[in-house]
């Protein structure tokens, strides 16, 4: 079952063509990643998922249909650029927007109560909203995402400005939503935490869809004909194996072509002189893919 | 409709709360109050009416029953006037406390008009209005009690009728030019007051972003409807402190000041100005919330917000026009131009026999010009909302108009 579908969507401003093509789906109770560099059409993508913004063409189907009143209620959304009321006290905004979000004024107070609690934020809870730190402010739009219980909850850059803690923190509560059921899409450009977090993803570049898939198939796509070795001893001369780079006590052994990991470790386990603590076929980082397909793209 | 009535709500709490808005709506009052205040108490130290004056008519003017004289319809004499036959009697009934003052009418009075006060500095304006009632009696002791009557209150009813001798107005002269400024003045502080608050509270969201969040909530309509409800309350709460305040010291003004108590509302002008005012505030709202929707900070709104709220205040600022040819072209002119209208209706009321048919296009003009703001602001805030950094072209705006 979708929560989403994005379909063969395309959106211009004057001259820009903002997206080109965009197609993708995002399960129920995952955390979907939408990736892409700076300008490559995600913002203006969400904003159309959110119906901030009428595709010129495509279809998007949000939680089982098009957009409508109840829907909107349903969806949780933490924008890259912040969005509160400097001026009104952090509670008050708090109480305000999930208000907004048809949560009775006593039931926001004391969910948001909770949230100030869990954020390390309680204690600030009467200040202006404008004297509160990036970090803090980032913090309190993530509860205002969170506040009415949506089911469908979109987060835009989500680990800006936060220290380690509070990195650790969210991700702690993003787990703990697809954990509840939720269906969360991560937009973010720290590559290490997507791929720790994510299980799919869809990447964007120039208003279009440059990769889609799961993560784990992603990287083996993109991954090089070369195994990691870990061990002690001799890797003696090996048949298969075109240069051994040494970094950091392993090495990572380039494969000819048409030879297999399997081969590999099949004769590593018969030399002697070697003994094998660790072995795994080369992945390329997220971050990896990621710089290159952005960089190919460029070309 | 109830996320409508929550935004409303919410802007309303949140603009009165506000330092600004409480030191305009009180303040500006207050400080009339205090004017008035220290006017009235300065007048009221420095005027003592005296227990008694005494004179001397050496002009021989005055009768013994002078006072007898007087017509019914005058009040009798505030301060009680006692006659001595020289200056030395009076002297002595001064120094003696009998009286507080004495004034001596020299033989030549009649040809100088001079008269000459001991014992004060000045005489009171009660001890002033006694001698003036006293001597008038006494110069018109021949006359007929008619004539006397007369003598006293030459005009006792004035008719004002404007050029054309339509709308008739009757008593207080000083209402027929204050009215429409009076007017005016309301829908000045209701309308603009509103709608700047709307322009300053859309950028604000703009500018910080709050949009954003706010429209995945509710839908472009329900925003803008919300606020327009919400800060339209703001305006009206505003101008009624100030009609409060205003009633208010009418009130005690009355008490002292004869003009005050002459002062009645006319009620068609009234409901003409009602149906004036609501299409107008939704008017100059639209307008605020476009302007708001395609600039991207608070000073570039205020630039073309003051073009447009000077538009409004035009009759105000050629308010000549009304006074001398409330039925010229031009007053005509600006009574139908919809931005312009409801001001300038207003102001030509009370002073010309505004012919129906211009009232009904005036309106006619007014609300179809405020239903087409409305729908083409409805159309430009959805893209505009987000449209950050830079202002909205002209020529994007109208593409944008077409296409969305």
């Amino acid at each position: 079952m979708e929560t989403l579908i994005v379909d063969h969507v395309a959106k211009s401003f004057a001259a820009t063509q903002a997206v080109k093509d965009v197609s993708f789906a995002v399960e129920a109770g995952e955390i979907f990643a939408l990736l892409g560099p700076n300008g490559a059409g995600k913002t203006t993508t969400i904003r159309m998922v959110l119906d901030l913004l009428k595709p010129d063409r495509g279809s998007i189907s949000v939680l089982g249909g098009p957009m409508s009143a109840e829907t909107r209620d349903r969806i949780g959304y933490l924008p890259e650029d912040r969005g509160l009321y400097r001026k009104l006290k952090l509670l008050d905004c708090l109480v305000f927007l999930a208000g907004l979000k048809g949560v009775a004024s006593g039931e926001a107070r004391q969910r948001a109560q909770a949230y100030l609690e869990r954020f390390d934020l309680a204690e600030h809870s009467q200040k202006k909203v404008n004297e509160l730190s990036r970090g803090m402010q980032q913090k309190a739009q993530f509860i205002v995402a969170l506040l009415h219980d949506p089911d469908l909850l979109i987060v835009d850059e989500p680990f800006a400005g936060l220290d380690p803690v509070n990195v650790r923190l969210i991700k702690e509560v993003l787990r703990e939503q697809a954990a509840a059921g939720k269906t969360i899409i991560l937009s973010a450009h720290e590559m290490y935490l997507v791929q720790e977090l994510a299980r799919r993803m869809v990447m964007i570049n120039h208003g279009r869809v440059v990769l889609y898939g799961p993560i784990a198939e992603v990287r083996r796509k993109f991954a090089a004909n070369a195994v990691i070795v870990e061990g002690h001893g001799d890797l003696g001369t090996l048949p298969d194996v075109t240069s051994v780079q040494r970094q950091n006590g392993r090495a990572v052994l380039q494969l000819k072509e048409g030879a297999s990991p399997q081969q590999i470790l099949r004769t590593l386990s018969r030399n002697d002189h070697f003994t094998v603590e660790r072995f795994e076929v080369a992945l390329p980082s997220l971050d990896d893919i990621f710089v290159q397909v952005a960089q190919e793209e460029d070309v | 409709m109830q996320r409508l009535l929550y935004i409303a709500k919410f802007e309303y709490f949140r603009h009165l709360r506000r330092r600004m808005f409480l030191l305009t709506t009180f303040g500006v009052p207050l400080l009339l109050v205090a004017g008035f205040v220290l006017l009235f108490t300065a007048l009221v130290l420095t005027n003592q009416p005296e227990s008694a004056i005494g004179y001397v008519d050496q002009a021989d003017v005055i009768p013994a029953d002078a006072e007898a004289l007087l017509p019914a319809t005058e009040t009798p004499l505030p301060v009680p006037l006692r006659a001595y036959p020289d200056e030395a009697a009076a002297q002595e009934a001064f120094v003696a406390g009998d009286i507080a003052a004495y004034v001596v009418i020299p033989p030549d009075y009649l040809d100088s008009g001079r008269v000459t006060a001991y014992g004060a500095e000045e005489l009171s304006m009660e001890g002033e209005q006694s001698l003036h009632t006293l001597l008038r009696a006494g110069l018109l002791e021949d006359a007929t009690p008619q004539v006397i009557a007369r003598a006293f209150d030459p005009i006792e009813t004035l008719r004002r009728s404007t050029l054309d001798g339509g709308r008739t107005i009757v008593g207080g002269g000083i209402w027929f030019v204050l009215l429409p400024y009076l007017f005016g003045m309301l829908f000045l502080v209701a309308t603009f007051s509103s709608s700047s608050y709307l322009l300053q509270a859309i950028v604000e969201e703009k500018e910080n972003r709050t949009m954003e969040i706010v429209v995945t909530s509710v839908n472009p309509s329900q925003l803008i409807a919300g606020k327009t409800l919400g800060l339209g309350a703001l305006g009206l709460t505003q101008a009624l402190v100030w009609l409060l305040f205003g009633a208010l010291l009418a009130g005690v003004g009355a008490i002292f000041f004869e003009p005050l108590r002459t002062f009645n509302l006319p009620g068609d002008i009234l409901l003409i100005a009602l149906l004036a005012f609501i299409p107008g505030y939704l008017l100059f709202a639209g307008l605020m919330i476009g302007i708001g929707a395609m600039v991207s900070s608070q000073q570039e709104g205020q630039q073309m917000a003051s073009m447009l709220t000077l538009s409004g205040m035009l009759p105000f600022i050629l308010n000549f026009v009304f006074v001398t040819n409330p039925n010229g072209a031009l007053a005509v002119g600006l009574s139908l131009f919809p931005l312009s209208a409801p001001l300038a209706l207003v102001m030509r009321l009370p002073l010309a026999q505004v012919p129906f048919w211009q009232i009904l296009l005036s309106l006619g003009l007014l609300t179809a010009g405020a239903v087409l703001v409305v729908l083409a602001v409805g159309r430009i805030f959805r893209l505009g909302m987000l449209h950050y950094g830079k202002p909205i072209r002209p020529g994007e705006l109208v593409r944008l108009l077409r296409t969305s």
